[in-house]
């Protein structure tokens, strides 16, 4: 059997001790950072990104992708007892988790988000294994014109899905691929927009981009704004986490379909987990026999949502491993990762490095079984953690920043650029415009451009080689839908706006 | 601006900046050699992303502005900012000409300042600690390759 040799492959890689090891650190970061509200999963991994360049590269993938899921185990904590979203995608847990724990259901609501935050993740991790090398297969009879036009559609979906404004949106994406661009072009060798700094010859600093445009950011915003809340520690006894068998019968049901739904939404570009949690959400209190429990600290509304947040976090996985399209930015980094470790990202990896995509799934299944020890006998450690004051931690941040920015090419002008970066951000944000498309793009550019130039090779010049080859006429018409819709929204509120 | 009202200001600004951006990688992809579509030269795919960013920016001034939602002209916490800012650029400055111990101790005691409620003792004990903790962390266990004190260790 195929899948057993493979399973047996991917575990042979995960339960070396160095991984393991790398696991455990990813995973504990990772709920550290998803509890303590006000630090970034982003800036963590982006942080944790330089130190990874010594390492093998799948071991390098399992500490990164164990930073992102424990977050998201670790992130619900702070929405239940401090009703403060420790990461966006578990705003929603926040809404039933909160009431539960005033009411001194704190303990129950943080033992079911870990029930539920496993099975999601195992459920995601199974439709990965399956999914995964059959999209690969498909995806090989790609070539560059297809590629092209995957991308654009993946740029589009993951900017217009979760923006206010589509013009801004777009135009962040395009100002992305810009900075992408800059340095060194590999097909002459001719320099770009460096306009005689010897640093930028071989581009911008991923790193020091991703850090200002968004660590620095929520520092500025919640410095000396974020006051810490009083919880009581003593409150959280193992007995206190034991669920009634009333609340394991109400909570089977949503935890099924929020697998299901985060399952699909995860492994679309642009929606992810936090689109999936609001679905989740909204379905259960559809489905709910009384609804007006909602609000008030129904389970349903708490398990559904994080499951499938957890779920959508590993089919994230599937267009990122697979095609190399990242459905957000977190996965755009782990994609960045692999570029440096020169591993080509598309459907030729799996075939070529098996090694690297079981050994990281088989990963995902002991970090997630980790996470079940870290967060349920443990949990006392991270809600003492919870009180830390954020006056302490802002400077510590900021000197982490700039330590780590400094260490990756010992350049004071990657930490000038940080600065830059983050009064960019700071405006950006403040204008409205979203800097999550840049950094996509900015990822994304190099290849988006190299796929480009090989087409019209190819073609001779001629555009119409995108049109001419259905698969790549698929994507363009599905881009082309895609604008429409947010066109016709946007003009449809307008004129509501002035009726 | 009379056209477009008090409301559309940060849209219009925003929309002015975004096709300013355009025209200046216009202008200075003409520089590079542009090539042709076959074979593009490096300054080929600059000038179409140029072209993109002024198209993206008229729209924003035609559709945004006229939008009363999310514009009228921003307020920034200006004194976090600057605090905030200095702090990363201090450690810029003293890194390479006075040590790693300086550059934490004065990125500590400057972005402290954003948060009124910190006290001096409590900024100097913390900054204590941290810069202890990062000469443990990357000097001794990751032999980060700068002088702790420039000159002396």
């Amino acid at each position: 059997m195929d899948v057993v040799n493979n399973l047996i492959l991917g575990f042979s890689v995960a339960l070396s001790w160095t991984a393991l090891y790398y696991c455990l650190v990813g995973v504990t970061l990772g709920t550290l950072v998803g509890v303590l509200p006000g630090v970034g999963t982003l800036a963590a991994v982006a942080l944790l990104m330089p130190l990874t360049f010594e390492l093998e590269p799948t071991i390098a993938l399992i500490m990164l992708a164990g930073i992102y899921y424990g977050a998201a185990y670790g992130g619900s904590t702070a929405s239940i007892l401090l009703n403060l979203p420790g990461t966006a995608n578990t705003a929603v847990s926040a809404f039933e988790g909160y009431p539960m724990a005033k009411s001194g259901r704190a303990g129950v609501a943080l033992f079911m988000t870990t029930i539920a935050s496993f099975a999601g993740s195992i459920f995601g991790l199974i439709i990965l294994m399956f999914f995964a090398p059959q999209l690969a297969k498909v995806a090989l009879k790609f070539g560059s014109p297809e590629y092209f036009s995957l991308m654009v559609l993946g740029l589009l979906a993951a900017s217009l899905l979760s923006a206010k404004s589509p013009s801004k949106a777009l135009s962040m994406v395009v100002f992305g691929l810009l900075i992408g661009s800059v340095g060194t072009d590999p097909n002459s060798g001719f320099i770009r927009f460096s306009f005689g700094v010897p640093s930028l010859f071989e581009g911008f600093s991923l790193v020091a981009v991703v850090l200002g445009l968004f660590g620095m950011h929520e520092v500025i915003s919640n410095a000396g704004h974020m006051r810490s809340a009083s919880i009581n520690s003593k409150d959280i006894t193992l007995r206190s986490l034991m669920p009634t068998r009333q609340d394991w019968k109400d909570s089977f049901k949503p935890m099924a379909r929020g697998g299901g739904l985060g399952a699909f939404f995860g492994a679309l570009p642009g929606t992810g987990g936090a689109v999936a949690t609001f679905v989740s959400y909204a379905t259960e209190r559809k489905l709910a026999k009384n609804p007006e429990r909602f609000g008030n600290g129904a389970i349903e509304g708490l398990v559904g949502p994080e499951t499938s947040n957890n779920a959508a976090i590993q089919t994230a996985f599937i267009p990122t491993l697979t095609l190399g399209i990242p459905g957000d930015v977190v996965m755009a980094l782990i994609l960045a990762t692999l570029i440096i470790h020169g591993i080509q990202p598309g459907p030729a990896m799996i075939p070529q490095n098996p090694a690297l995509f079981w050994g990281l799934a088989a990963s995902f299944f002991v970090g997630n079984i980790m996470l079940l020890v870290l967060n349920i006998p443990m949990i006392g450690v991270w809600v003492r953690l919870l009180t830390i004051p954020y006056k302490y931690l802002f400077p510590t941040i900021i000197v982490f920043v700039c330590i780590g920015v400094y260490s990756i090419n010992s350049s004071t002008f990657d930490v000038w650029l940080v600065a830059g970066f983050s009064l960019l951000g700071y405006f950006m944000v403040k204008f409205g415009f979203e800097p999550a498309p840049v950094l996509l793009g900015m990822i994304l550019g190099p290849m988006l451009e190299e796929h480009l130039r090989r087409s019209m090779l190819i073609s001779r010049g001629d555009p119409m080689v995108f049109i001419d080859r259905p698969i790549s006429a698929i994507f363009l018409i599905l881009t082309l839908s895609l604008i429409s819709i947010f066109a016709w929204s946007g003009y449809r509120k307008r004129a509501k706006g002035r009726a | 601006m009379a056209v477009f009202g008090v409301f559309g200001r940060a849209n219009l600004i925003s929309g002015l900046i975004v096709a300013g951006v355009g025209a200046t990688t216009i202008l200075v992809a003409q520089t590079y050699p542009l090539g042709s579509a076959t074979r593009m030269g490096p300054g080929y795919y600059p000038t179409i992303l140029g072209i993109l960013l002024m198209f993206l920016g008229t729209l924003i001034i035609l559709f945004d502005s006229r939008r009363s939602v999310g514009s009228g002209l921003p307020s920034a916490d200006w004194h976090s900012l600057t605090m905030i800012l200095a702090g990363v650029g201090i450690f810029a400055a003293l890194i390479e000409t006075a040590g790693l111990a300086p550059a934490i101790l004065a990125c500590i005691f400057v972005s402290a300042q954003a948060d009124k409620e910190l006290t001096l003792k409590e900024t100097s004990l913390l900054a204590l600690a941290v810069t202890l903790g990062c000469i443990l962390i990357f000097d001794f266990a990751l032999g980060m390759p700068v002088d702790v004190v420039r000159g002396i260790i």
